[in-house]
C-alpha cells in the first residue's frame, strides 16, 4: 500500500476513509488466511469480523513507522487459534477417512483434491501449522512466538499432523482394497453361477 | 533409530527444521526402512500438493463488518459521553439533594416554631404568674 504510514497515521487520527483504504487492502488478504486455516466460511467470516474491529479498537497500538501486514496477520492468528482453541475434535480419524473415501469413490478426485479433503479434515490447530510453514513461509520458531507455545509445542503438533495424514492415507488404501477383493469375489461368485 | 521415532520428524525434516545430529540419523533409517521410505514419501508428495484456496470476502461480508464498526463507533461515542456527563449528573444530584434536604428542613423549622408560639401563648400567663421561688419548691418536693 503506498503511503501506508501516513495512511495509518490518518487512521489512527479517526479518518473514516484511512480505515477504508486499509480494509480494502488487506481484506482478501486477512480473509485468505482465515479461510485457509478454518476451512469453514461461517467461522472464518466470525474470526475476520473479530480481527478488523480488533484493529480498529486498537488502532492507538499500531506503529505506523512499521509495515501493517506483520501487526495484522498477528492478530488474525492469535483470533483464529483462540477460536480453534474452543473447538474440539469430535469425529475420529477412521471416521474421517471412511467420509474422505466416499469422497474420492463418488467424485472421482484428483491427487491436489484430496490432499485438500484431508487438509481440511485434519485437526485445525495441526493444519494452522502446516498453513503457516506453507503460505506464510513461517519457521517453527515464527509459529512458536506468533501462537505463543514452545517450540516443541509446534514439533508436537506437526508430529500429529503427519501421522494422522498416513493414518488416513493408509486407512483409505485399506477400505479401497477391502473394496477391490469384495468385487472380486462378486465376479467369482457370478462366474460359478 | 526407530521407526515411532522417524514418524515423529517426518514433517520436520521436510520443513527443513531438523536438527543435524538427527538428519543423519534419520536419512540413515530411510535408507533402511522400506516402510517408513514409503510414509515419508507420501507425506513429501502431500505437503508439495498443498495449495493455497483463493477465496474472496463476500460482499455481505464487507456490509456486515462495517455495520459492526460503525456500532462500536456509537457505543464508544455513548460510552465517552456517559463517561464525561457521569460526574456531572452525580454532582448535579448531590446538589438538587442537598437542597431539597434543606428545604424540607426550613418547612419543618417554620412548623416548629409557629407550634412554639402557639403553645407559649398559652402557657405564657402562667409563667409569668408564677415566681421563680414557686418553681424551685415544686422541684424541691
Amino acid at each position: 500500500m503506498e503511503n501506508e504510514r501516513e495512511i495509518l497515521i490518518a487512521f489512527q487520527k479517526g479518518d473514516k476513509s484511512a480505515f477504508y483504504k486499509i480494509y480494502g487492502e488487506y481484506k482478501n488478504r486477512v480473509y485468505s488466511l482465515i479461510y485457509n486455516i478454518v476451512k469453514n466460511r461461517e467461522k472464518a467470516e466470525d474470526i475476520f469480523q473479530e480481527v478488523f474491529l480488533n484493529v480498529f479498537k486498537n488502532k492507538k497500538k499500531i506503529d505506523p513507522s512499521r509495515p501493517f501486514w506483520p501487526y495484522l496477520r498477528r492478530i488474525c492468528l492469535n483470533a483464529t487459534f483462540s477460536f480453534l482453541r474452543k473447538e474440539k475434535a469430535s469425529v475420529s480419524i477412521e471416521k474421517i477417512a471412511e467420509l474422505i473415501y466416499e469422497d474420492l469413490i463418488l467424485k472421482k478426485l484428483s491427487d491436489k483434491e484430496l490432499v485438500n479433503l484431508i487438509l481440511k479434515k485434519l485437526p485445525p490447530s495441526q493444519r494452522m501449522v502446516l498453513i503457516l510453514q506453507k503460505f506464510e513461509g513461517y519457521s517453527l520458531k515464527d509459529i512458536s512466538s506468533e501462537l505463543d507455545i514452545s517450540v516443541k509445542a509446534v514439533e508436537s503438533l506437526l508430529s500429529r499432523a503427519g501421522k494422522n495424514i498416513i493414518k488416513i492415507y493408509r486407512l483409505i488404501e485399506e477400505r479401497n482394497n477391502r473394496n477391490k477383493n469384495y468385487k472380486a469375489k462378486e465376479v467369482e461368485k457370478n462366474e460359478v453361477l | 533409530m526407530r521407526c515411532s521415532e522417524a514418524k515423529e520428524l517426518f514433517l520436520i525434516y521436510i520443513s527443513g527444521e531438523i536438527e543435524d545430529n538427527l538428519k543423519k540419523e534419520f536419512e540413515e533409517h530411510l535408507k533402511k526402512c522400506t516402510s517408513c521410505k514409503r510414509e515419508f514419501e507420501i507425506l513429501s508428495s502431500f505437503v508439495n500438493n498443498i495449495e493455497e484456496e483463493k477465496v474472496k470476502v463476500p460482499p455481505e461480508l464487507d456490509f456486515k463488518t462495517m455495520e459492526l464498526i460503525e456500532k462500536q463507533k456509537r457505543d464508544s461515542l455513548f460510552h465517552q459521553i456517559t463517561k464525561f456527563l457521569y460526574p456531572i449528573v452525580f454532582a448535579l444530584g448531590l446538589i438538587i439533594g442537598v437542597l431539597l434536604g434543606m428545604g424540607l428542613n426550613k418547612k419543618e423549622e417554620d412548623k416548629t416554631l409557629s407550634l412554639i408560639k402557639e403553645n407559649t401563648f398559652y402557657i405564657e400567663p402562667y409563667i409569668q404568674s408564677i415566681s421563680a421561688e414557686e418553681v424551685l419548691n415544686e422541684r424541691t418536693e
